[in-house]
């Protein structure tokens, strides 16, 4: 395995670092037989991911041959300012393709795996709706609203054994979910500037209902794209039993292409090195079960 | 800007160097980040005082610990003595790459912490401790994963009690509003520094804590500036 410090985009304003695999597996990486994985931001956490998730992931996948591109978007961690007055929709959309140009044109990759946890979940989907060599989307922790009556069942079924959750209720502390470290970026506001910084402000990702995340990922589900879902814990608001996906999309229950995992014990930023452990080598066998044959 | 790696193979650091905006510049400065839940949080201020100090026609690198960032090994596999080597092979980088015979250091929280013990044994001639910890104890039992804490040794010295060579010119830079929080700190650095300064700013601690609006994070403009003004002293 090596890293190598990248600058790239169509400005070499967008920082990354990029992770070669081993020089055996090399040549089939580049022949297009397993797919690079490009790793996007976690709301304002740079591009090593909270806990270092993200290296941890790199360096797995590459243990297995997979090369990845671990980068920063406009405006985060060690990349440079977004284009002023570019919603942050537009500047995201052209710093993702700019990385997927990236692996492609630069590194001799023809197909792509996109990940991302919370808000980096979200942009996954969108950039593997954009782009017909997405092979793969893995999509931590998403997001959107899933709730159903089966949701609700686990939800208040537990709640009602726990006084603390009265207390909460009472007190008005029982939120929606709470964001990455009080990081998630959302959709409105416009990107800040470097050069006039007084404040870091990529504001926060629109919350996709049910029929918005069918739309996006029923094409993707169509041309073979192969799904991993992965929710946490930490979304006991939004999240909370093993079969909760498959039964709030049951148009894509049956994929042959899809796999969801739950991971009951870890919080959101799957902060616990057990978890994360256990999420890296999820992730990593993943890829390799789906992507290590040569094709055709 | 240039992102690369440095050092030895199986140990390289991550490293993002700024070279002088204006004029080929005589000066430079290693930037020692913080570590922990913090580093998340005040990467971006880091990335800024670098892009400040080659506004003012300075040197700058800043870098990752071994065993975080983007650096290799885990915390699991080094220590803090690692970190103090990490630094002074940083200061190397620094001066080779930019030709430099003068760099200084700039330690940002737990980095202030190394950063001191670092000064011991690199020639420096400036060191400059922002938001250096008052109570590490505290520190690494709140925010820090239980591996960092592993790193660091229970006889620790910190930053305003270590007993090695200090540059004589040291600045202690404080956003920190609670009173009194540093006085033992500058009473000991000023009876071993001959030019020492104690600055105290403005800025609010959530550009190093997270702040209250989700998805936004306020800058320690007052602090950079601060720096950055010193820094550039003759």
């Amino acid at each position: 395995m090596r890293e190598k410090a990248v600058l790239f985009g169509p400005e070499r304003s967008l920082v990354g670092v990029w992770t070669e695999v081993r020089a055996e597996a090399r040549a089939s990486a580049v022949r297009g037989a397993v797919p690079a994985v490009i790793i996007i931001n976690s709301g304002l956490v740079p591009h090593t991911g909270i806990w270092r998730l993200h290296v941890r992931l790199a360096r797995a996948l590459a243990q297995r041959g997979f090369p990845s591109l671990r980068f920063d978007l406009s405006g985060i961690g060690d990349s440079g300012a977004p284009r002023e007055g570019l919603p942050l929709a537009e500047s995201v959309r052209r710093d993702i393709d700019a990385a997927v140009a990236y692996a492609r044109d630069t590194q001799g990759m023809e197909r792509i795996v996109t990940l991302g946890l919370c808000s980096g979940a979200h942009d996954a989907i969108e950039a593997a709706g954009r782009h017909d060599d997405v092979v793969g989307l893995v999509a931590i922790d998403l997001i959107s609203d899933l709730t159903i009556w089966q949701f609700y069942a686990v939800h208040f079924g537990s709640r009602l054994l726990k006084l603390q959750s009265w207390k909460n209720t009472l007190l008005g502390r029982n939120g929606r979910v709470k964001s990455l470290l009080g990081m998630l970026p959302s959709a409105g506001s416009p990107p800040a500037n470097d050069h006039e910084v007084q404040m870091l402000d990529m504001g926060v990702r629109p919350l996709l209902s049910r029929g918005e995340l069918k739309a996006r990922l029923s094409p993707l589900a169509v041309r073979g794209t192969r799904l991993l879902f992965v929710f946490s814990g930490g979304l006991e608001d939004n999240y909370n039993h093993r079969g909760q996906f498959r039964t709030a999309m049951p148009e894509l229950s049956r994929a042959p292409e899809l796999s969801v995992d739950f991971f009951p014990d870890a919080n959101h930023t799957f902060e616990d090195a057990e978890q994360q452990r256990a999420l890296v080598a999820r992730v990593a066998a993943w890829c390799s079960e789906g992507f290590s044959q040569p094709q055709g | 800007m240039m992102p690369f790696y440095f050092g030895s193979s199986g140990r390289s650091l991550f490293g993002i160097y700024e070279a002088p905006a204006v004029g080929a510049g005589s000066r430079g400065f290693v930037i020692c980040n913080t570590l922990g839940r913090e580093y998340y949080f005040a990467h971006r201020a880091g990335r800024l005082l670098a892009q400040r100090l080659a506004g003012a026609g300075m040197h700058a690198l800043r870098f990752d610990q071994l065993g975080t960032g983007d650096s290799a090994l885990d915390l699991d596999d080094v220590r803090w003595t690692d970190w103090v080597g990490c630094v002074a092979e940083a200061v190397d980088e620094l001066r080779d790459m930019a030709g430099l015979t003068s760099v200084g250091l700039i330690g940002l929280r737990l980095g202030a912490e190394v950063a001191v013990h670092a000064a011991a044994s690199c020639n420096i001639d400036r060191l400059v401790l922002w938001d250096p910890i008052p109570d590490r104890g505290r520190f690494l039992s709140t925010l820090a994963p239980p591996e960092l804490a592993r790193c660091f040794p229970s006889d620790w010295v910190s930053a305003g009690g270590a007993h090695g060579p200090v540059p004589s010119r040291t600045l202690l830079v404080s956003s920190r509003v609670e009173a009194g929080v540093y006085d033992a700190m500058v009473a000991h650095l000023e009876t071993r520094c001959a030019q020492f300064q104690f600055e105290t700013t403005s800025d609010s601690d959530e550009w190093r804590s997270g702040g209250a609006d989700v998805g936004r994070l306020p800058m320690p403009v007052a602090s950079i500036e601060a720096i950055v003004a010193w820094c550039r002293r003759g």
